[in-house]
């Protein structure tokens, strides 16, 4: 049964190489690399455009200009106000958005093929002319910090937040994209034209499109329309050379809390990125915390009922990582949870049984066959690959690669990346259980919520 | 081998070309499919009454099976509320061929993914695999509706994980807390007043012998839809699928108990339809909800307020949305109008936070008169042009997966007792006139009877 399964899985993923070479086109748009990704299936389409600059490029004291900048984009042009860009846009459909990483971003645009043209003129429009009115960006500035303010009643958010800023400080990775309060009240106008700016001429830029042919239409809105110049700025990123020591739990007391929010882990550093691996990293996440029959999974909900959901993760971008672990319980079991978690990190390190590993190992191979179905989700897969410049033939080679994994790597992966002694740990909760946890002897830090808004 | 095929599902392009600036006014089209979306769908009912809906479609060698319990919270009475819920759960618990943790190792070992949900209506479970695996699935499926185990310890369990659940979605947060207290307010006393999550109290002490009995009433072939949509044969797949559950017995006089079960209540809305509820949160400015009596889904009207709640409160755009978020003195950070139309009623409802500083009370004013203006002001030929263009791009957006496909058919077929249904619902959409439009406005949002919620940290 073992080498049918197998077998299947090689044919799968074979398919899966066809369809990226008869689909997937390279153009090349003067001087903009273009992948357009053929997709006869359905009159929809969706174009996502992509520039090597993210977060990162906020500047000091300026965290979230970039997505603020995006979000402003329809705000307002010397031709049209915000409410007749928006109102045109949501007349034909299109959904319209930015995805800000801290090392690139991207602003995607999707809809129906009939009404693509007047669509992407207008979106051109915005790109090439945007006023960032000043009194659009104080109201939106006003609903973005109430919004913050609000964090506090989604106790999820405001933990991964938190985490965020504890596990990758001083590294140049731990803001938030979206910023602080602190940092949106500094917003100008001229500050968001600025970075458009930059965006428009310094920033290397790609197009992505997935959609049928009538998708090679937009060339010459996006050369005529849009005005790009190809930009020859090479992103600085910075190094990250070695993961925070944190010995004290960092524990953010939060009002009216009767379940605590726990987030475990640690930065992955430049050189660990640029050891690849990316594979046996992955492995390392799903086969601790990637579905229902993971370690973390099986021993906190199933075996202990101590939680609704826990998950492992391990990510990438280029210069920078991040693993970890993410779940919660109620008060009076927050113990028995960090003990339990210690346990399975601890056991994973040394002892892997073969159906275990066998088992995760098929999850996550099918698994990576049915997230190459969605092909909007494929292209945002492609930007992806193109920004850590890996080829795309990876794709191919993702399942010779899980083959070639065995347990003792598994567990190399497990002892260097989740190291209980290597994690910073962060509880948000009830102030209460600051005594629960000094009293079954972990050392615990006071962080005010606020200072993460 | 084969190159990728291309998907079987025929879209007639040039009807959608001409879809959307003009929409028609002539009630005849209602019938048309203007959608330009046409699957090809195999159907099987067994002698059992279990339908089976097969799409075939070999874009990528893998498929997803879903299978629709017809039962959900408006079944529970007080003492079981959260039954439906907390079986879910123990379906995947083990039942007599397949014990303890096996589903999951065959799933998820078998490279596969799979969830499921539950709501007022509805328990819906889902797979996705690789295509060799049909038959595992199938039986295991067909294993778990008639067999399950319940094992006395991990009811026990997973009675504190759907606790923990409850904490997550709703105990710990404003915006759960506000949406369990509409639900419950609006159809208090009527099927629909039990939350899907339950009552605490209820979670606690639901024996096991009780949800058993539970899952032996609903859970039949007769009372379930299968849909199976991907690289599959569909008549190899219905010949599998007969073979596992061809045998199992239907629940006799289903339909009789199921009625006698929601006649107790009835679904009339409580008399005393008006209040005000204050609830103690920890949101720094007010978030509100504010319900009116809706209608079930199906009914014209319920597609008229789909519409109504799309110009009111959909998109940056709305009309809602352009009064108090992005005026020229905008109160509110955000603003949304929904119309949820359940089996047998429904609820229409606008939510939104207000910004610092803006006082509740006096925004509460300005609603109402808006809404009651709305019914003049916001209803153009444009506005609804601009909500079928949206609808005809929300229609597709699901249908470039099996699992998208699968939900889709789904959906109307349990809905709407047909999975064809959508071959009508734009051209149904695109004939509702301006002036119905006007009408449901004046007769369900022009009047007093509503239940205003809000929650901050003040109240």
């Amino acid at each position: 049964m073992k080498y049918i399964i197998t077998y299947f899985l090689l044919i799968s993923i074979a398919q899966a190489n066809n369809y990226l070479d008869e689909n997937v086109k390279k153009l090349d748009w003067k001087g903009i690399d273009v992948v357009w990704l053929e997709d006869n299936a359905l009159p929809t389409y969706d174009v996502s455009l992509y520039f090597n600059a993210g977060a990162l490029g906020d500047g000091q004291n300026h965290a979230g200009l970039t997505e603020l900048m995006f979000s402003e984009l329809s705000s307002g042009t010397h031709r049209y106000t915000k409410k007749e860009i928006i109102e045109s846009l949501e007349y034909l459909g299109v959904s319209y958005g930015s995805h800000v990483t801290h090392e690139y971003s991207t602003f995607s645009v999707g809809g129906l093929v009939k009404n693509m043209v007047p669509t992407m003129k207008m979106v051109c429009h915005l790109f090439d002319d945007a006023t960032f009115p000043a009194k659009e960006l104080k109201h939106t500035k006003r609903r973005v910090l109430t919004a913050m303010d609000s964090m506090v009643t989604n106790h999820s958010k405001l933990a991964s937040r938190a985490f965020r800023y504890e596990s990758l400080k001083n590294t140049g990775f731990e803001s938030p994209t979206l910023g602080y309060k602190k940092s949106l009240k500094k917003m100008t106008s001229n500050k968001l034209q600025k970075r458009l700016k930059y965006l428009n001429s310094k920033a290397i830029k790609r197009i992505y499109i997935r959609g049928p042919k009538e998708v090679m239409g937009l060339k010459n809105i996006i050369l005529n329309d849009c005005r790009w110049r190809q930009g020859q700025v090479a992103s600085k990123l910075p190094i990250v050379k070695k993961p925070r020591v944190e010995k004290s739990i960092i524990f953010v007391p939060v009002p009216g809390a009767n379940q605590a929010q726990v987030r475990i882990g640690r930065v992955i550093t430049t050189d660990e990125v640029q050891m690849g691996k990316d594979a046996l990293k992955t492995f390392s996440a799903n086969f601790l915390g990637g579905g229902f029959t993971s370690r973390l999974f099986q021993k906190l909900r199933v075996e202990k009922g101590l939680t609704y959901s826990a998950s492992a993760y391990s990510s990438e971008q280029k210069n920078y990582g991040r693993s970890g672990v993410s779940t919660f319980t109620r008060n009076e079991k927050i113990v028995e949870l960090l003990e339990s978690i210690k346990k399975v990190l601890v056991d994973a390190a040394t002892k892997i049984g073969t159906e275990s590993f066998t088992l995760s190992k098929k999850n996550l191979k099918g698994n990576y066959l049915l997230g190459l179905e969605s092909t909007s989700d494929f292209l945002q897969n492609l930007i992806h690959f193109d920004h850590i410049e890996k080829d795309y033939s990876e794709i191919y080679q993702f399942t010779k690669k899980m083959d070639a994994i065995e347990i003792k790597n598994l567990q190399a992966m497990i002892a260097q990346l989740f190291d209980w002694k290597k994690q910073v740990i962060l509880i948000l909760g009830d102030k209460k259980l600051v005594k629960v946890l000094r009293k079954a002897g972990y050392k615990v830090k006071i962080s005010n919520y606020k200072k993460y808004i | 081998m084969r190159s990728c095929g291309v998907m079987k599902l025929s879209l007639l392009l040039l009807l959608i070309l001409n879809l959307g600036c003009s929409s028609s006014k002539n009630a005849d089209k209602a019938d048309q499919n203007t959608s330009g979306i046409s699957i090809d769908v195999k159907k099987k009912v067994l002698k059992n009454g279990l339908t089976i809906l097969v799409v075939e479609n070999d874009k990528l060698p893998i498929f997803s099976y879903y299978t629709y319990f017809q039962v959900g919270s408006k079944y529970e009475f007080p003492g079981i509320t959260g039954s439906s819920h907390l079986l879910e759960h123990m379906m995947f618990k083990g039942a007599k061929k397949y014990g303890e943790g096996e589903f999951d190792k065959l799933i998820e070992g078998n490279g596969g993914k799979n969830n499921a949900y539950t709501s007022n209506d509805l328990t819906v479970y889902f797979e996705s695999l690789p295509k060799e695996h049909l038959e595992v699935v199938v039986d295991l499926e067909a294993d778990r509706m008639q067999n399950l185990l319940l094992v006395k310890e991990s009811f026990e369990k997973e009675r504190n994980v759907v606790l923990e659940e409850r904490k997550m979605r709703y105990e710990n947060s404003d915006r759960g807390k506000i949406y369990l207290t509409m639900m419950k307010s609006v159809f208090k006393g009527t099927p629909y007043g039990s939350s899907v999550i339950g009552e605490i109290d209820d979670l606690k002490n639901v024996s096991r012998e009780e949800v058993q009995k539970y899952f032996k009433q609903y859970y039949s072939p007769n009372n379930a839809v299968i849909l199976l949509v991907g690289d599959v044969n569909a008549e190899k797949a219905f010949e599998m699928i007969e073979k596992s559950y061809g045998l199992i017995k239907p629940t006799e006089n289903l339909t009789i108990k199921k009625k006698a079960q929601l006649d107790k209540l009835g679904y009339q809305f409580k008399k005393d339809f008006s209040k005000k509820i204050k609830l103690k949160g920890t949101s720094p400015t007010p978030m509100f909800s504010l319900a009116l009596k809706g209608i079930k889904i199906g009914e014209r009207e319920g597609f008229v307020l789909d519409i109504l709640s799309s110009i009111l409160g959909d998109g940056e755009s709305s009309y809602l949305s352009e009064k108090f978020v992005n005026n020229r003195k905008p109160v509110l950070q955000s603003i949304y109008a929904a119309n949820y139309t359940l089996q047998d009623s429904g609820v229409f409802f606008i939510g939104g936070q207000l910004l610092e500083k803006a006082r509740l009370a006096t925004f509460e004013k300005k609603l109402r008169n808006e809404l009651h203006r709305s019914c003049q002001t916001a209803i153009t030929e444009r506005a609804m042009n601009k909500v079928i263009n949206q609808y005809l791009v929300s229609m597709l957006s699901g249908l470039d997966t099996n699992s998208g496909i699968a939900k889709f058919l789904g959906d109307r077929q349990v809905y709407y007792g047909d999975y064809n249904f959508y071959k009508k619902e734009l051209a149904l959409y695109q004939s509702i006139t301006v002036d119905e439009l006007k009408l449901a406005c004046q007769k369900y949002l022009m009047t007093d009877e509503s239940i205003f919620i809000s929650i901050w940290n003040k109240n």
